[in-house]
């Protein structure tokens, strides 16, 4: 069965490079380029196995994202993909809700073993 | 204000980071570097409590395009995937410099960003003060690369304890909670 992937990222680059990394490993992906964006889809699309979500956007962080949806009762696994590598940083996604991080720049095969990993465990939309 | 050995260490880091996020390029001696004309320009600005500066980097499309995403995939990135990606890659040359600057207790926040589009910038050979400048070559093409990083009086770059869970916030990693 097909999964839904919802990709949160200001980078085209990133995203489309997910995209091309997912697609041939059976998810359907979702785009939004920041936090607010990704948000509104969340909200939209009940069925989102996972959330790959960057940290630093315009509008909306990803941790802020995080936070407004657990506290709508959202409980879809978050994959946090960033350049960043702060302690402090990792400690709030991990309160906020999220449930991976990856510094950027990523090994695909890592990437997706991961993803896979968190959707096989169960969101509670997967 | 940056002393001489703050300027030393900042040069061995970013060797480090050019290192690892752009293996197939070579640094060029910096003293190696004329002053240039470029227009695909990307900045990404930071700041904290006793830090703040820019990174730019410039880079021609057709260097962009051999390190863009896409094309090991075996696809053509369109002028304006390789604008994104001169952003994407200097966030990531600052992210990794963030990670090599942590454990000499230095920490800011990094800013979305910045392509410029319609102007030309002129990186100039003239040494500014504390402000380092990188030329990396690959297939006969640049990358260059400046740091303008100031640290508030009285900070220098010194190693200090380093904190649990440091050593695991490197490229690549994975951290499951």
């Amino acid at each position: 069965m097909t999964k839904r992937v919802l990709i949160v990222e200001d980078s085209s680059t990133i995203r489309d490079q997910l995209r091309r990394i997912l697609t041939p490993e059976g998810f359907d992906v979702l785009e939004a380029r920041d936090g607010l964006e990704g948000l509104e889809m969340a909200r939209e699309h009940d069925d989102v196995a996972i959330m790959v979500c960057d940290v630093n956007m315009p509008r909306m962080d990803g941790i802020a994202m995080i936070t407004v949806l657990r506290s709508e009762g959202n409980e879809t696994p978050v994959l946090m993909l960033t350049t960043e590598g702060e302690p402090e940083l990792i400690v709030q996604a991990k309160k906020a809700g999220a449930r991976a991080w990856i510094i950027k720049p990523f090994d695909e095969r890592l990437l997706v073993k991961a993803i896979k990993g968190l959707t096989d465990q169960g969101g509670a939309n997967a | 204000m940056n002393t001489s050995s703050d300027d030393k260490i900042l040069t061995m880091l970013c060797e480090r980071v050019f290192a690892e996020a752009l293996p197939d390029c070579t640094l060029l001696d910096t003293t190696d570097q004329d002053s240039e004309e470029v227009e695909l320009v990307a900045v990404v600005g930071f700041s904290g409590d006793d830090t703040r500066g820019v990174l730019g980097v410039s880079a021609p499309p057709e260097l962009l395009e051999q390190f863009h995403p896409a094309t090991s995939a075996g696809e053509s990135p369109s002028p304006e995937q390789l604008r994104d990606w001169a952003g994407e890659l200097a966030n990531q040359l600052l992210g990794r410099l963030k990670i090599e600057l942590r454990p000499y207790g230095v920490r800011f926040w990094v800013a979305t960003p910045v392509v410029l589009r319609g102007v030309i910038v002129r990186i100039m050979n003239a040494s500014h003060e504390h402000i380092h400048k990188y030329t990396l070559t690959s297939n006969g093409e640049r990358i260059r690369v400046w740091l303008d990083l100031t640290l508030e009086e009285g900070k220098h770059l010194q190693l200090v304890e380093e904190a649990e869970g440091d050593s695991d916030m490197r490229a690549g990693n994975i951290l499951f909670f």
